[in-house]
């Protein structure tokens, strides 16, 4: 009679149980890792439209200025 | 873990950046010419950015430094929350756009400044003077003096005496401000290794220090008012707060220190510089708008 751990011996898979902690510390670094991402994404995205508004009221004021090329 | 958008902020030193800001803003204010609100606008957003791009830079360059002061290791570098790449892509971006923005936006001579200031902070202050010289922050003062030059250049397309005379002010208030600083601070910087004025040549040659540059700043201070390029609402202005600066900085100059000292009348002196350099620049922007 054999048990898990031997199965896994004699298929030459890795013995060794992943613990549950490393497995939920593992979960929550991927759920940080979305989040910090998500957040960054978000704060460029703001950026980037502020930006777009910036350059097209620069365009307005130099066309009204009469200074655009 | 990828860095966090509040440590990007960060590295921008957005404490720093308030002043540079401010008094960007002021030099714009102060000019004689109206500048119109969106064009301000972005001038002002040029200075921000190139402030926090030049910041970042230094920040990346200093990450073995900061990681050995206590004032600093919390920093995303030091403190191990961003990689030292993404920080370097950060300042270079940031820096190059503030310079191309302003150039498009507003005009040639406000964008070489602008080149000028960040390369001077970046290369003379941060890589070649601060680890070699006490006379770093002197030197290297320059470099946050020049927004009032950028600000008047946005508005008027050229420099005059009166935004000389304020980076002139900013520069002889740099090494006050600093070394009152490092008095109180001084073994961080021993333990970091940089040989800030307290550390290589001691106490009483910084206390001695401030007060010899404290007599220029305050002439240079009170200069735009005696010159007849401001008001009496400057001129009242710059004669209290510069009364005020000199007997703090005097009673610094002539202390001496016993163990366990508080440092109280310098850490007096340090939070007053800052006030100073607010309330000055505002009294500028008062004469021109409300005399």
């Amino acid at each position: 009679m054999t048990d898990k751990r031997d199965d896994d011996l004699i298929a030459g898979r890795a013995s060794a149980p992943t613990p549950p902690n490393a497995e939920q510390e593992a979960r929550d670094h991927a759920i940080q890792v979305r989040k910090r991402q998500k957040s960054r994404a978000l704060v460029m995205a703001l950026m980037l439209g502020a930006f777009v508004l910036l350059i097209f009221a620069i365009s307005i004021v130099k066309i009204a200025a009469g200074v655009a090329p | 873990m990828p860095a966090d958008w509040r440590d990007f902020l960060a590295l921008t030193k957005p404490g720093v950046m308030r002043l540079v800001v401010f008094t960007g803003l002021c030099g714009m204010l102060a000019a004689p010419v109206q500048t119109h609100p969106v064009l301000a606008f972005t001038a002002i957003l040029c200075i921000a950015m190139g402030a926090g791009g030049a910041a970042a830079l230094n920040q990346w360059y200093e990450a073995d430094l900061d990681a050995k002061m206590k004032r600093t290791r919390e920093r995303p570098l030091p403190g191990g929350r961003m990689e030292r790449q993404s920080a370097l892509h950060f300042g270079v971006g940031l820096s190059v756009a503030s310079v191309v923005l302003m150039y498009f936006a507003i005009n040639l001579l406000s964008a070489a400044i602008l080149t000028a200031s960040i390369l001077y902070y970046v290369v003379i202050y941060t890589v070649w003077l601060k680890r070699r010289t006490p006379q770093n922050i002197v030197i290297g003062g320059a470099a946050g003096a020049f927004p009032p030059l950028i600000g008047w250049a946005a508005a008027t397309g050229q420099v005059s005496l009166l935004p000389v005379l304020l980076f002139a002010l900013v520069f002889l208030w740099t090494p006050p401000h600093f070394w009152a600083l490092a008095l109180f601070v001084k073994s961080d910087y021993a333990n970091a290794g940089v040989p800030m004025l307290p550390v290589v040549a001691g106490e009483r040659t910084t206390r001695t220090q401030i007060g010899l540059y404290t007599l220029p700043m305050i002439a240079a201070a009170i200069a735009p008012w005696a010159l007849g390029l401001t008001g009496a609402i400057y001129g009242v202005a710059s004669i209290l707060l510069n009364l005020v600066f000199g007997a703090l900085a005097l009673a610094v100059t002539f202390r001496r220190t016993g163990t366990d000292d508080a440092m109280k009348p310098e850490k007096r002196l340090f939070a007053w510089s800052i006030v100073y350099l607010f309330l000055i620049f505002g009294a500028l922007v008062a004469d021109r708008w409300l005399a």
